[in-house]
């Protein structure tokens, strides 16, 4: 006769992610660099933000950026062209950097010699925010061209973020869509929102704050 | 070797390794390989079904990650095994008033496959709220057949 019987298991399958995201974080500490995880949606301006960033801050900060993308020598050849160390993550065809992948990319940087690393996530608002990488700080970035409901849609990256951007606002109305619903929408899930245009300028110093900011504290 | 990008040495360029090639399929292959485990160090000869607590607001797509569980352990011990979701409700505290207790939807949209979860608090309508379950996806429990020859012979292979 055949023994049937249940065996408990009770493994999360994401808490292998979160661990290594804990380790990365310790890493990052011992050293002293604070690491800032930009999300967003694709094409809603990532690379443009951290671009402006570099430039504007290159005089106070020692940064570095991993730039993660299903072929990453795209955004980090632009990335690198403002002399910083890049580290490109090519993530194929999956959807999102893990905190495997993030652990690769920060041996590969002189983490003693930097005060910020930035990580541009692949351009997804569902897959990255399942995944923690160890960083300090998480930004989502969607702008006003992927139409003004894209917040409303997508509650569950906001919710685990710290500050939402709504960029590209200087072609709001040309697109048709209310950039401030869409950070209505957002404040619903995330304590920060504010609108910025890298075009015009609006709302940049907020941006450049929330990166010193999160190396200060 | 390291690669040089706009005369800036950015280090070495390292492929995502191949057997990682899909959100859900590493997720799969994760929960393969744990199911698979607990099944051999029970020393059971057959996997007969999974039960997983899959979260309401986890991102993950349930039928595909079925597909790819049940291809994957072709020619395993757990071939043609049964992958059973339980759906875990979305929960959340309120760090204004103390709610504890299930979320709202906001109307559904005929446009939306879903009915999409807000995270302010029933009660006080605070965005200062907490997720406190529903993100989770875990492994519960196995079923298997243990061989009518007893328990632990298959260790001694």
């Amino acid at each position: 006769m055949h023994d049937v019987s249940k065996i408990p298991v009770v493994e999360d399958v994401l808490e292998a992610n979160r661990r290594l995201g804990e380790e990365n974080r310790k890493t990052l500490d011992l050293h002293g660099v604070k690491a800032i995880n930009v999300m967003g949606a694709i094409g809603s301006g990532k690379t443009s933000l951290i671009e402006l960033a570099i430039d504007r801050l290159k005089g106070e900060l020692r940064m570095a950026a991993i730039a993660g993308d299903v072929i990453a020598a795209f955004d980090s050849e632009r990335l690198a062209r403002h002399g910083i160390p890049v580290v490109p993550m090519n993530t194929g065809s999956e959807c999102h950097l893990d905190a495997h992948l993030m652990r690769h990319a920060l041996e590969q940087l002189q983490l003693d010699g930097l005060d910020l690393v930035f990580v541009e996530n692949v351009g997804n608002l569902i897959c990255p925010s399942d995944f923690f990488l160890g960083e300090h700080k998480r930004v989502i970035v969607v702008s006003v061209s992927e139409g003004d409901d894209i917040v409303a849609k997508h509650p569950v990256i906001f919710k685990g973020g710290d500050v939402a951007i709504v960029n590209k606002v200087d072609i709001a109305q040309f697109v048709g869509a209310d950039p401030d619903k869409m950070i209505a929408d957002a404040l619903k899930n995330i304590p920060r929102a504010f609108k910025t245009s890298v075009r015009t300028g609006e709302g940049i110093d907020l941006w450049l704050e929330v990166v010193r900011e999160t190396c200060r504290r | 070797m390291n690669c040089i990008w706009g005369g800036v040495d950015i280090g070495q360029v390292r492929p995502r390794p191949k057997e990682h090639p899909l959100h859900e399929f590493s997720v799969a292959q994760s929960i393969v390989e744990t199911v698979l485990k607990v099944a051999e160090d029970n020393a059971a000869s057959q996997v007969l079904e999974v039960n997983i607590d899959v979260g309401e607001v986890a991102l993950v797509n349930t039928e595909q990650l079925a597909w790819f569980i049940q291809t994957l352990v072709q020619g395993t011990i757990a071939d043609g095994m049964k992958v059973l979701w339980n759906r875990v409700p979305a929960t959340i505290r309120c760090m204004e008033c103390g709610y504890e207790g299930g979320v709202r939807y906001l109307q559904e949209d005929p446009k939306w496959h879903f009915s999409v979860p807000t995270f302010e608090c029933v009660e006080c309508n605070s965005s200062q709220t907490v997720i406190t379950s529903g993100r989770e996806l875990r492994i519960k429990d196995i079923s298997v057949r243990f061989d009518e020859t007893g328990e632990g012979e298959k260790n001694h292979a």
